[in-house]
C-alpha cells in the first residue's frame, strides 16, 4: 500500500516536474506555472497514474499553457529563479534515481548523493540569508501561494527519506555509507556469490556449503537490526531469507525459537508441575507422618503400597474381564479401610507400648522408691541411733557435734527426698509434656484419619460411580444388543408373519374363490336340475293341458261344426234368394243397356259419315285458300316493290333536301366548304333482292320437305300416342296424302327420319328419364300403372308442353342433342380420326354415348337456341310462307344509312348551330326589341335637343347666363 | 416492627402487610386480586393464631392439617403440641429452628423423635444438680416418653459452683483432698427418669464435661459411687433398654461390679459397652458373670485394664455362653495366658462371630492357640490380632490354620511382626472367604 502511495506520489511529482520544466523552457514565471499546475491536481490522480496516454495530453496542456503564458513577472528575482531551476534539476535527478531503485529497494544506497544535493539546494532556498540583490527566495518560492509546490515536493521526498530510514545507513553529512552497511553489503555479496556458485547443483549442497555464510549474515543482520537499519538492508535481508528458505528450502531451526519453545512449554507445564509437586508433597507429608508414628507402619505402608501396586494389575485384569466380580470395589474398600484403620492400630500399638513403658517406669519408680525407702530407713535408723548416741553425749561440744551430724544426716535424707521429689516432678513434667505431645499427635492422627476417611469416601464414591457407570454402560450395551437382537427378531417375525399372513390370505382368497365357484356350480347344478324338473313338469303339464285343450277344441269344433252347418244352411238359403232376385233385375238392366247401345251405334255411324263429309269439304276449302294465298302473295310482292320504290324516291328526295339544307348551313352559316357525302344507296333503286329466283326454289323445296317431315313426325307421334285405331287410320290416310304431296324429297327425308327414328326413341326415353322432375306428380301417379312406352309418350308430351316446343321441333332437339354430344366430345377426341367416320358412326355413337348427365345442359342450350329460332322463324313466317325471304337486317341498314345521311356529328353540329342560332335569334330579338326603344330614345333625344336649343336660344337663358 | 399481638399472622398475609406498609396500592406491582385469601385460609390462619388457646387439629382435613402445621410457630409450648401434633413438617421446622445439623436418618426418619430426644438430651446435659429443678426433667417425661428411644448424653455437669465454693473453702484447709467425696459431686440422677421412659432402647452416657477449658479437673470426668449406684438402679428399672454404653467414665472394678450386679438378669439388654474405662480383673470377673447370666450379644471392653486372670474368667464364660456374638477386648492386658485361655474357649464356642484382641501383648503361644481354635471353629468371622507381637512362628501357625478355615472373612494381623508371605497368604484366604461369603449372600438374596 505504502509503495503504491509512493508510486502515486512519484507519478504526480513527475508530472509536476514536467510541467515545471515546460514552463521553464517557455520562460514562464514560476507563479504562472503554479497557477497552471493548479489544473493538474483537479484531475483524478488515479487516472493520471493509470493512463500512460496522459503524458501527451499533458504535453498538449503544457503547450496550451505555453500559449496562454503571462508576460514575465517581476516579483521573482533572477537569483531565485536560478535557484528554482537548480532545485528542479536536482529534484528530477533524485527522482530519476529513485524510481529504478524502487525494486529491489536501493533507495538509500544509490540515491543518497542526489538527495544530499537536493537538500543543499533546498536549504539554500529556505535559508533566511539574503542573496544578491537583497532578495529572500524563501518567501517568494515557498510561501507565496496556497499550494506551495516546492515545499510540498520537497516534503514528500523528505518523508520518503525518513520512512526508508536512510539516515541509519548513511553517515552524517551524506558523505558515504556507514561501516555497518558496508560490512553487511560485503557479507551479503559473499552470501549471494555463494548462492550463485552452488545454485546449479543440488540445493542440499548449497545449504550445506553456504550455511556458515548465511548464518554469519543472519547474525550480522540481527546485530544490526537493533538500531533500525535502512530499508535497503531490510529488503536485501528479506530477499536473501526468502531465497534461502523458499527457493532453496534450507531453513535451519533458529536457536532463538528453542528457548522460546522451552519456556513456553515450561509455562504450559507449570500448573501440572504445581499440582504434581503439591500432590507429591502431601504424599511425602503423609508418609512422614506415618514414619514418625512407627517404623512398623512404614513396613505396612510399603506392604500396602506393594498391594496397591499389585492392585492396578488386578484392576486391569478385572477391567479386561469386564466386571466378573465387584472385586475392585471390595479391594478398594479393604485397602482404604486398612489405610484408615492403620492409624488406629498404630495408635493402639503406641498406646500399648506406652502402657508398657508406663508400667516399666512405674516399676522402676517403685523400685527406686523402695530403694529410697530402704536407704532412708537406714539413714533414719542411723539418725535414731545417732539420737541415742547423742543422748549419751554429755559434752555440749560433742552433743553439738552429734547434733550437727544428725542435722547433716537429716539434711541428707531431706536432700535425698528432695532429689527424689525433684526427679519425680521432673518425670511428671516429662510425662505432662509427653501427654501434651501425645494429645497433639493424636489430634494430628485424628486429622489424618479424618482426611483419609474423606479420601476413602471420595475414592469409594468415585469407584462406585465408575462401577455404576460401567454397569450402566454394560447394561446399556447389553440392553442395546438385546434390543437390537429382539428388534431384528421382531422384525423378522413380523415379516414372517406378514408373509405367512399374505400367503394365507392368498390361499384363503383362492379357497374362497374355489368355494365360490363350487357353490356357484352347485347352485347352477341345482338350478339346472330344478329347471329341468320344472321344465319336465311344465312339459308334462303342458302336454296334459294340450290334451285337455285338444279335447276341448274337439268338442268346440264339433259344436262349431254343428253350429256352422246350421248357419250355412240358413245363409245359403238367404243368399240364394237374394241372388236370384238380383239376377232377375240385372237381366232387365242388360236388356235396357243393349237397346240403348244399339240406338247409339246407329247415331254414331250417322255422325261419322257426316263428319267425313265435312272433312272432305274442309280440305277442298283449304286448297282453295292456298291458291288464294299464293295469289295474294304475288300481289303483295308487287305492291311491296311499288311501295318500296315510292318510299325510296321520297326518302331520296328528303335526303337531297337534307343535304341541301346541310350544304346551306355549311355554306351560309358556317362558311365552310360543303362536301357531298358518299352515298351508295342513292344509286340503288328498288328492294334489296340479290338472289331472288334461286332462293325461291330451294326454299319452296325445303318448305315442302319440312312439311312432309312434320307430317311424318306428326303421324309418328300420333301412332305413338295411339289414341285410337280410328284416329290412327285417319292419320294414316292423312299421312298418305301428305306423302303424296312431298314427292321426291320425301324418300330422302323418310330415310333420314327413319335413321333417326330409333335413336329418337331412345333419346326421348332418356329425356323423359332425365327431365322427369319437370313433370307434375299427378301425371306421374296417373301414369304409373301404364306401360313404359305409354309412360314415355305421355311424359314426352307433357314435357314438350312444358318446354314450349312443338312436336315439330322434336327431331331438331334430337339432332341438337346428338350434335351436342359430338361437340362435347370433339375437343377430347382426335379431330382427324373423327372426320371421315363421323357420319357413319353417329347413330351408334349417339345412341350409346348420349350420356344422361349431358342431357340437361344440352336441353337447356337447345331451349335457348330454340327460343331464338322461334323468334326469328316467327318473324320470317309470313315471308317464308308466300314471299321470298327478305333480309330485314340489310333493309334496316339500308334504311338506316338512308336515315343517317345526316351524321350524328352533323346533327350535333346542327344542334349546336341551332343553339347558337337560337341565341343569335334571341339576341336579335332583343335587339329588335331594343330598336324601338332606341328609336324612341332617339326621338326623345331629338326632342330634348330641340328643347335645349330652344332654351338656349331664349333670353332667359342669356340673362341667366350673365349673372 | 413490633407486631407482637399477632405474630403468626405476620408471615401469613402478605397483601395485608403490603397494604399496611404502603398506602398506595397502585405502586405495588405484585398486588392482584387473586392474592385475596380464601375464607377457609383465613379460618385456618386464625386457628394457627389461636392454637395455643384452642388447639384444633384433629378435626381438620389432611391438607388443612398440613397448612396449619406449616404455619404453627415452633415456639409453641410443648405441652400443647407434644401429644397433639404428629410427626411431620411442624417438628421438622422445630428441629431446623433449634439445630443446624439435623440428620433425621439417625432417628429413623422421625422428626418428632429427633426433636424430643435431642430436647431431652439437652435438658439432661444442661442439668446442674442442686441448681436445676429435677421437676423440669420430670415434667418432660409425660410429653416425650412415647417418642424417646435413644438418649445420647454426651456430658453430665457436676454441681460446679457449690463444689468450687466448697473446694475453695476446703482447699484452704485441706489441699487437694482426694478422699473427700462430698455429696455435692453427684451428677444427674437417672433413676428419676429412666423408669418412666417406656420406649427407651439405647442409652449412651458419658460422665464428663465438654469444653471445660481451664477449669479442668479430674473429677469432672468421673462418676461417683453414688452416681454409679443410682445409674445402676435406673438402668435396672428401665426394662426396655437394649443398649447401654457407659464409656470414658472412669469406671473401676468396684463400680463395674456394682453396675453388673444390677444388670444381672436384665430382660432386654443386648449390648454393653464399657470401653475406655478402668475395669480390671475383678470387673472382668463380674462381667464374665454377667455374660453367663444375661443375653448379651455384644460386649465391648476395649481400652480397659483386664489382665490374664480377668481374661481367663471371660474365656470361661465365653466357653459356656451361647449368645455373645461380638467380643471386643482391644487394648487390654491379656497377655499370653489370657489369649491362650480365650483361644481354648473358642474351641467350645459356636456363636462368637467377632473377636478383637488387638493391643493385648499376646505373642506366639496365643497365636498357636488361636490357630488351633481357628482350625476347628467355623463360626468366627472376624478376628483382630493387630498390635501384638505374634512373630514369624505365630504368623506361620496362623497361616497354617487359615489354610483350613473357610469362615474367617476378616483377619487383622497388622503390626504383628508376621512375615509378609504369610500375611499375603492369610489375606488371600480371607479374600476367598469373603468372596464365598458374598456368593452365599447373593444366593440367599436370590432365593429370597
Amino acid at each position: 500500500m505504502c509503495l503504491y502511495k509512493n508510486s502515486t506520489f512519484f507519478a504526480l511529482s513527475l508530472i509536476y516536474i514536467y510541467a515545471v520544466m515546460s514552463s521553464d523552457g517557455a520562460n514562464v514565471t514560476i507563479s504562472d506555472a503554479a497557477d497552471k499546475l493548479k489544473l493538474i491536481p483537479t484531475l483524478d490522480p488515479a487516472v493520471v497514474i493509470d493512463s500512460p496516454v496522459f503524458k501527451p495530453g499533458l504535453d498538449s496542456l503544457s503547450s496550451l499553457s505555453l500559449l496562454s503564458s503571462f508576460p514575465e513577472d517581476l516579483e521573482i528575482s533572477e537569483y531565485c529563479s536560478e535557484l528554482l531551476h537548480i532545485f528542479g534539476q536536482r529534484y528530477v535527478a533524485y527522482v530519476n534515481c529513485l524510481v529504478p531503485a524502487a525494486r529491489p529497494v536501493k533507495v538509500c544506497l544509490n540515491c543518497f548523493s542526489s538527495y544530499s544535493s537536493l537538500m543543499a539546494t533546498y536549504t539554500n532556498i529556505s535559508s533566511d540569508q539574503m542573496g544578491p540583490g537583497n532578495v529572500s527566495c524563501r518567501d517568494s518560492l515557498l510561501r507565496s501561494d496556497r499550494l506551495m509546490v516546492v515545499y510540498l515536493l520537497y516534503n514528500n521526498l523528505v518523508d520518503l527519506w525518513s520512512k526508508s530510514k536512510c539516515q541509519n545507513c548513511i553517515t552524517e553529512g551524506f558523505q558515504s555509507l556507514t561501516n555497518d552497511t558496508l560490512n553487511f553489503m560485503s557479507t551479503l555479496n559473499q552470501t549471494l556469490t555463494c548462492f550463485e556458485k552452488y545454485q546449479q547443483g543440488n540445493h542440499t549442497e548449497l545449504c550445506k556449503n553456504c550455511k556458515d555464510k548465511y548464518r554469519g549474515l543472519n547474525e550480522l543482520y540481527s546485530r544490526l537490526e537493533k538500531n533500525h537499519m535502512c530499508i535497503d538492508i531490510e529488503d536485501a535481508m528479506n530477499m536473501t531469507r526468502k531465497l534461502w528458505s523458499k527457493k532453496f528450502n534450507c531453513s535451519f531451526p533458529r536457536e532463538e525459537t528453542v528457548p522460546v519453545i522451552a519456556v513456553s512449554s515450561f509455562m504450559l507445564f507449570l500448573p501440572i508441575i504445581f499440582y504434581l509437586s503439591s500432590f507429591l508433597h502431601s504424599e511425602q507429608k503423609k508418609r512422614k507422618l506415618i514414619h514418625q508414628e512407627d517404623t512398623c507402619v512404614g513396613v505396612i505402608q510399603e506392604f500396602n503400597e506393594d498391594l496397591c501396586e499389585s492392585q492396578p494389575e488386578e484392576k486391569e485384569m478385572e477391567e479386561s474381564k469386564q466386571l466378573t466380580t465387584p472385586q475392585r470395589i471390595i479391594n478398594l474398600q479393604r485397602d482404604l479401610t486398612t489405610l484408615v484403620t492403620n492409624i488406629q492400630t498404630a495408635a493402639d500399638a503406641k498406646e500399648s507400648t506406652r502402657r508398657k513403658e508406663l508400667e516399666e517406669a512405674r516399676r522402676i519408680r517403685l523400685e527406686r522408691l523402695e530403694n529410697d525407702v530402704k536407704s532412708s530407713q537406714e539413714k533414719f535408723e542411723k539418725i535414731s541411733r545417732g539420737w541415742l548416741m547423742a543422748k549419751q553425749k554429755v559434752i555440749p561440744q560433742e552433743l553439738q557435734e552429734a547434733l550437727n551430724s544428725q542435722q547433716q544426716l537429716c539434711a541428707e535424707i531431706i536432700d535425698d527426698k528432695k532429689k527424689l521429689i525433684n526427679d519425680l516432678q521432673q518425670e511428671l513434667k516429662g510425662e505432662d509434656d509427653r501427654y501434651v505431645k501425645d494429645l497433639r499427635r493424636q489430634a494430628e492422627e485424628l486429622d489424618v484419619m479424618m482426611e483419609r476417611m474423606e479420601e476413602q469416601i471420595k475414592t469409594l464414591t468415585q469407584a462406585y460411580r465408575e462401577e455404576v457407570a460401567l454397569i450402566e454402560s454394560v447394561y446399556q450395551q447389553e440392553r442395546e444388543v438385546l434390543h437390537t437382537r429382539h428388534k431384528t427378531d421382531w422384525d423378522q417375525y413380523m415379516e414372517d408373519l406378514r408373509d405367512k399372513q399374505q400367503v394365507r390370505l392368498t390361499e384363503k382368497k383362492k379357497k374362497v374363490e374355489e368355494y365360490e365357484t363350487k357353490i356357484y356350480d352347485l347352485m347352477m347344478e341345482t338350478i339346472d336340475k330344478f329347471c329341468i324338473l320344472n321344465l319336465e313338469e311344465n312339459a308334462k303339464f303342458q302336454i296334459l293341458e294340450r290334451e285337455h285343450q285338444q279335447i276341448k277344441a274337439k268338442n268346440m269344433i264339433t259344436a262349431f261344426e254343428q253350429m256352422k252347418q246350421k248357419n250355412d244352411t240358413e245363409v245359403h238359403n238367404f243368399n240364394l234368394s237374394h241372388m236370384k232376385s238380383r239376377i232377375v233385375s240385372l237381366q232387365t238392366k242388360m236388356k235396357n243397356v243393349m237397346s240403348k247401345y244399339t240406338s247409339q251405334e246407329k247415331q254414331f255411324k250417322k255422325k261419322n259419315w257426316y263428319l267425313s263429309e265435312e272433312y272432305k269439304r274442309n280440305i277442298q276449302q283449304y286448297e282453295g285458300i292456298q291458291k288464294k294465298i299464293s295469289h295474294f302473295a304475288v300481289a303483295d310482292a308487287k305492291k311491296f316493290e311499288e311501295m318500296w320504290l315510292m318510299i325510296e324516291a321520297e326518302v331520296k328526295q328528303l335526303v337531297e333536301g337534307a343535304l341541301v339544307i346541310d350544304s346551306l348551313i355549311y355554306k351560309q352559316h358556317l362558311g365552310l366548304a360543303w362536301e357531298r357525302p358518299h352515298m351508295p344507296f342513292m344509286e340503288l333503286s328498288g328492294p334489296l333482292q340479290p338472289q331472288k329466283q334461286a332462293q325461291r326454289h330451294t326454299r319452296q323445296a325445303f318448305s315442302q320437305l319440312f312439311q312432309s317431315g312434320k307430317a311424318v313426325q306428326c303421324s309418328h307421334g300420333m301412332m305413338d300416342a295411339s289414341v285410337g285405331p280410328r284416329l290412327a287410320t285417319d292419320a294414316e290416310s292423312m299421312d298418305m296424302e301428305v306423302c303424296r304431296q312431298g314427292t321426291a324429297v320425301e324418300s330422302a327425308a323418310e330415310e333420314e327420319g327413319k335413321v333417326s327414328m330409333e335413336t329418337m326413341k331412345k333419346l326421348m326415353e332418356l329425356l323423359c328419364d332425365e327431365s322427369g322432375f319437370l313433370m307434375e306428380d299427378k301425371v306421374l301417379t296417373l301414369l304409373a300403372p301404364l306401360e313404359k312406352d305409354e309412360q314415355t309418350v305421355v311424359k314426352l308430351s307433357s314435357l314438350l308442353c312444358a318446354f314450349g316446343i312443338d312436336e315439330v321441333d322434336v327431331p331438331k332437339l334430337a339432332d341438337f342433342l346428338l350434335k351436342y354430344k359430338q361437340r362435347q366430345r370433339e375437343p377430347t377426341e382426335d379431330v382427324c380420326a373423327e372426320s371421315g367416320e363421323s357420319t357413319s358412326s353417329t347413330t351408334d355413337l349417339t345412341s350409346r354415348s348420349v350420356h344422361p348427365n349431358h342431357v340437361l345442359p344440352a336441353l337447356k342450350s337447345f331451349l335457348k337456341q330454340h327460343m331464338h329460332y322461334r323468334e326469328s322463324s316467327a318473324r320470317q313466317q309470313p315471308s317464308f310462307q308466300y314471299v321470298e325471304v327478305r333480309d330485314t337486317s340489310e333493309d334496316e341498314a339500308y334504311w338506316e344509312s338512308m336515315g343517317n345521311v345526316v351524321s350524328e356529328d352533323k346533327v350535333r353540329l346542327w344542334e349546336a348551330l341551332e343553339n347558337i342560332l337560337k341565341q343569335h335569334l334571341s339576341v336579335l330579338t332583343e335587339i329588335s326589341e331594343l330598336i324601338p326603344e332606341t328609336q324612341s330614345l332617339q326621338q326623345q333625344n331629338t326632342e330634348l335637343r330641340k328643347l335645349l336649343h330652344q332654351s338656349l336660344n331664349s333670353r332667359v337663358s342669356t340673362e341667366l347666363e350673365i349673372p | 416492627m413490633s407486631r407482637s399481638p399477632d405474630p403468626p399472622g405476620a408471615q401469613l398475609n402478605p397483601p395485608e402487610d403490603c397494604r399496611r406498609m404502603r398506602r398506595i396500592i397502585a405502586e405495588d406491582p405484585d398486588w392482584c386480586l387473586a392474592i385475596v385469601p380464601f375464607l377457609s385460609n383465613l379460618c385456618l390462619q386464625s386457628i394457627v393464631r389461636n392454637f395455643e388457646e384452642k388447639p384444633i387439629l384433629e378435626e381438620l382435613k389432611l391438607s388443612q392439617k398440613d397448612f396449619v402445621q406449616e404455619r404453627l410457630s415452633p415456639s409453641l409450648p410443648l405441652h400443647v403440641t407434644a401429644n397433639l401434633i404428629s410427626d411431620g413438617i411442624f417438628w421438622k421446622r422445630c428441629c431446623k429452628q433449634r439445630w443446624d445439623l439435623c440428620d433425621v436418618s439417625h432417628y429413623s426418619h422421625s422428626w418428632k423423635r429427633m426433636f424430643f430426644e435431642r430436647h431431652l438430651e439437652n435438658i439432661i446435659e444442661l442439668f446442674i444438680p442442686d441448681v436445676t429443678d429435677p421437676k423440669t426433667v420430670v415434667a418432660m417425661v409425660p410429653l416425650c416418653k412415647n417418642y424417646v428411644k435413644r438418649l445420647v448424653i454426651s456430658q453430665l455437669l457436676p454441681p460446679i459452683k457449690e463444689s468450687q465454693k466448697e473446694e475453695d473453702e476446703y482447699g484452704s484447709e485441706v489441699a487437694s483432698d482426694n478422699e473427700y467425696d462430698g455429696p455435692s459431686m453427684d451428677h444427674f440422677d437417672f433413676s428419676i427418669l429412666l423408669d418412666k421412659l417406656i420406649c427407651l432402647e439405647e442409652l449412651h452416657v458419658v460422665y464428663r464435661v465438654k469444653q471445660c477449658g481451664m477449669n479442668f479437673e479430674w473429677k469432672m470426668f468421673e462418676m461417683t459411687d453414688r452416681d454409679c449406684e443410682s445409674f445402676a438402679m435406673a438402668v435396672k428399672s428401665c426394662k426396655t433398654l437394649k443398649l447401654l454404653r457407659l464409656h470414658e467414665s472412669h469406671i473401676e472394678d468396684k463400680k463395674c461390679r456394682l453396675l453388673v450386679k444390677h444388670l444381672l438378669d436384665h430382660p432386654s439388654l443386648r449390648e454393653l459397652d464399657f470401653s475406655h474405662n478402668l475395669i480390671g480383673n475383678r470387673g472382668a470377673r463380674a462381667i464374665s458373670k454377667l455374660l453367663s447370666r444375661s443375653k448379651l450379644e455384644i460386649l465391648n471392653m476395649c481400652d480397659n485394664d483386664v489382665r490374664d486372670s480377668g481374661a481367663k474368667a471371660i474365656a470361661h464364660a465365653l466357653s459356656k455362653n451361647s449368645t455373645l456374638l461380638s467380643l471386643n477386648l482391644r487394648l487390654n492386658r491379656l497377655r499370653d495366658e489370657g489369649g491362650q485361655a480365650i483361644g481354648t474357649a473358642l474351641l467350645n464356642n459356636n456363636t462368637l462371630l467377632q473377636l478383637h484382641l488387638g493391643g493385648n501383648e499376646v505373642t506366639e503361644p496365643t497365636a498357636i492357640a488361636l490357630s488351633k481354635a481357628l482350625v476347628h471353629n467355623n463360626t468366627l468371622k472376624s478376628i483382630n490380632l493387630s498390635c501384638n507381637r505374634l512373630g514369624v512362628d505365630g504368623g506361620k501357625a496362623l497361616e497354617e490354620a487359615m489354610s483350613h478355615n473357610t469362615s474367617i472373612t476378616e483377619c487383622d494381623i497388622r503390626l504383628t511382626e508376621v512375615e509378609e508371605h504369610s500375611v499375603s497368604f492369610i489375606n488371600q484366604v480371607v479374600w476367598t472367604n469373603q468372596s464365598l461369603e458374598h456368593k452365599k449372600q447373593a444366593e440367599e438374596n436370590q432365593t429370597k
